[in-house]
């Protein structure tokens, strides 16, 4: 079965405090991670300002194979920013969990629908492909998230992340979710662990053999806080597993990390791993 | 009820592998772990005779690990070991039965507990699980280590090869994964699932065992099963660390000195509103500081809340210019803006 892909080392990747990539470095890792066979790249956020617009815009005239993918808030002003800078596969990320609709929010679940659809429309209405991402999806209500992805699905969205934001998740947990809801939801579900407990890439794999066909890693697994699932782990793990086949080129992955590496300063010094 | 678990050590071997240690380094390292948790720390026979003034040291929390040897079991038990791990290789078992079979005759005379090793949970043979059976008189063993010295398996295979096991190994089962391919966490928690509670464990992941620090988070704020984690972890995990002459990587789970920082503008304005909006856990639990960080991906709150800490006061009309020159000057000098940059970006947008 072919499992997808999608590299955010360049969005959430970045966001690993700290961490800043020139708009050279970005350009290089996106075409890198292209010729590796990656199914999508997640390039950054238009709305972080001009430099990060020209960037994006330059890497979405590349000509890749792979769908250059630019991060959006459920905010209009977000997603006019990224169609101003030549952005063609629009994801709009909405949080789902109560916590975060009342805490960050201060606002409904309502509220978070409706915002979902009009920003997902909105995008659509320019003839761009639409994801949709939800947030904090691992400590939200299942149906709720269901509903989201309803609502998604409706708007045009072609696929749903499901976010582990503070990566709270345990495989077997996850297994069990994830059956579920491949059976249930309308959408196919992107998933997207991060690494609090160390177990981003064992969660992806645990989603993967629960039917999950997307995911999102980094390389390395940098990203906030302890990171993500890391692509060259899962490229590894799944390429020991009978029967799923990722289409990123193994040998392609030291180059890869060697360049991210090297862009992140990352200290090669003697560590305990 | 208490599960009990007990954390089989393997830093102590790691680090008499890697490095020669004075006997102070060793009893501090050691001294550290164990007030962490249960631990039984493994270590061959001869990296125990190797370090410097080994006799004055307390072997009692210690397994010494040996092989199908009668000499080597006497060492152990004169070192003042408790407890010994025998290992025997399955191939060879059928023409080795006699030392193997004299070696635990002479641990079960002196008393010791003994610990058989030779599973490999990959390619186990269940002649030899039988050969064992019939030799061995339960209550001669503390139990039968099954080990993933490749770390193959992941864990939903781990979980279920376990509960195989447990159905024809009649002795307790130890867990010994390893973590090739970055998984060995999650196998632990197939362990635990399986219903064992004895597993390898080093700090920081050390020599490739699941990382301790992750084991035991995991099990208790995943699993939600009752353990004791111990307080301050980050700071005694980098302390033995340091002693072993290793850094922690920044972005090391549950250890890492910047699993707490945050810089991107959602997640600085979420954790300043609550801090399990983007934390998983407090980072006092694991004697961690929160740290804000003012870069390319700040917001306007990071900022605001920064020059509150500085003390320094700004037309609020004046910050998303100050937001501007933050991300300009964060993308010039590809860093983030440090708290002596701030003021004076501050000062130029008031100009």
């Amino acid at each position: 079965m072919k499992v997808n892909l999608i590299d955010t080392t360049l969005r959430d990747g970045e966001q690993m405090a700290g961490l800043v990539f020139s708009s050279s470095e970005k350009i290089m890792i996106a075409q890198t991670l292209d010729r590796a066979g990656i199914y999508a790249i997640e390039a950054g956020i238009p709305a972080m300002g001009k430099d990060e617009q020209h960037t994006l815009q330059t890497i979405a005239s590349l000509g890749l194979s792979a769908p250059v993918i630019a991060w959006n808030r459920a905010i209009i002003q977000d997603i006019k920013t990224s169609i101003n800078c030549g952005q063609s596969w629009i994801h709009v990320s909405a949080p789902v969990s109560d916590l975060h609709i009342n805490y960050k929010l201060n606002k409904s679940r309502e509220w978070v629908l409706r915002q979902l659809a009009d920003s997902l429309a909105y995008a659509c209405s320019f003839g761009c492909r639409v994801l949709a991402g939800a947030e904090d999806a691992s400590r939200a209500d299942e149906e709720f998230f269901l509903k989201v992805a309803e609502t998604a699905a409706n708007a045009g969205a072609e696929r749903i992340r499901f976010a582990d934001t503070v990566g709270c998740l345990e495989p077997f947990k996850t297994y069990e979710i994830m059956q579920n809801l491949v059976k249930r939801c309308p959408l196919p579900i992107e998933v997207h662990f991060h690494n609090d407990f160390g177990l981003a890439t064992v969660n992806t794999v645990a989603a993967i053999q629960a039917g999950i066909q997307f995911a999102s890693v980094t390389v390395g697994g940098i990203g906030e806080r302890a990171g993500n699932a890391s692509l060259e782990q899962v490229v590894n793990v799944l390429s020991g597993l009978p029967g799923w086949d990722t289409g990123v080129n193994r040998a392609a992955l030291p180059e890869l990390s060697g360049l991210v590496a090297e862009a992140c300063n990352l200290n090669s010094k003697v560590h305990c791993e | 009820m208490e599960p009990n678990f007990i954390f089989i050590d393997q830093t102590l071997s790691y680090a008499l592998r890697s490095k020669a240690m004075a006997t102070s380094e060793f009893i501090f390292i050691k001294k550290e772990i164990a007030r962490m948790a249960k631990v039984i720390f493994d270590i061959p026979l001869d990296s125990l005779t190797g370090i410097q003034g080994y006799k004055v040291i307390d072997f009692r929390d210690v397994r010494a690990g040996i092989s199908m040897n009668v000499d080597q079991v006497k060492r152990a038990y004169d070192l003042g070991c408790d407890q010994i791990k025998l290992s025997f290789e399955p191939v060879a078992l059928r023409n080795s039965l006699p030392p193997f079979m004299a070696a635990l005759a002479e641990a079960v005379r002196r008393g010791m507990t003994t610990a058989i090793h030779g599973i490999d949970i990959a390619r186990y043979s269940l002649d030899t699980i039988a050969i064992l059976r019939k030799l061995i008189k339960e209550d001669r063993l503390a139990g039968m280590i099954v080990d993933d010295p490749g770390g193959r398996l992941h864990p939903l295979a781990t979980y279920r090869t376990l509960l195989d096991l447990k159905q024809v190994i009649p002795y307790p089962i130890e867990y010994h994964g390893r973590n090739t391919l970055g998984l060995a966490t999650g196998n632990v928690l197939g362990a635990v699932k399986s219903d064992i509670r004895k597993m390898a464990v080093s700090i920081g992941g050390v020599g490739g065992y699941p990382a301790f620090e992750e084991v035991i988070m995991s099990i208790g704020h995943l699993l939600k099963m009752p353990v004791s984690v111990p307080p301050n972890m980050a700071i005694t995990c980098k302390k033995i660390l340091d002693c072993m002459g290793l850094s922690i990587p920044a972005a090391k789970p549950i250890i890492g000195s910047h699993i707490f920082a945050h810089e991107s503008g959602i997640h600085v304005d979420g954790v300043l509103k609550k801090s399990e909006l983007y934390e998983p856990f407090r980072p006092e639990l694991v004697g961690l500081p929160r740290i804000i960080i003012i870069g390319k991906h700040s917001g306007k709150a990071a900022v605001e809340q920064k020059l509150k800490e500085l003390n320094i006061s700004i037309n609020p009309s004046h910050l998303s210019r100050v937001l501007e020159k933050v991300r300009e000057l964060s993308n010039r000098q590809k860093a983030p803006v440090s708290d002596a940059q701030l003021p004076q970006l501050v000062l130029e947008t008031a100009l």
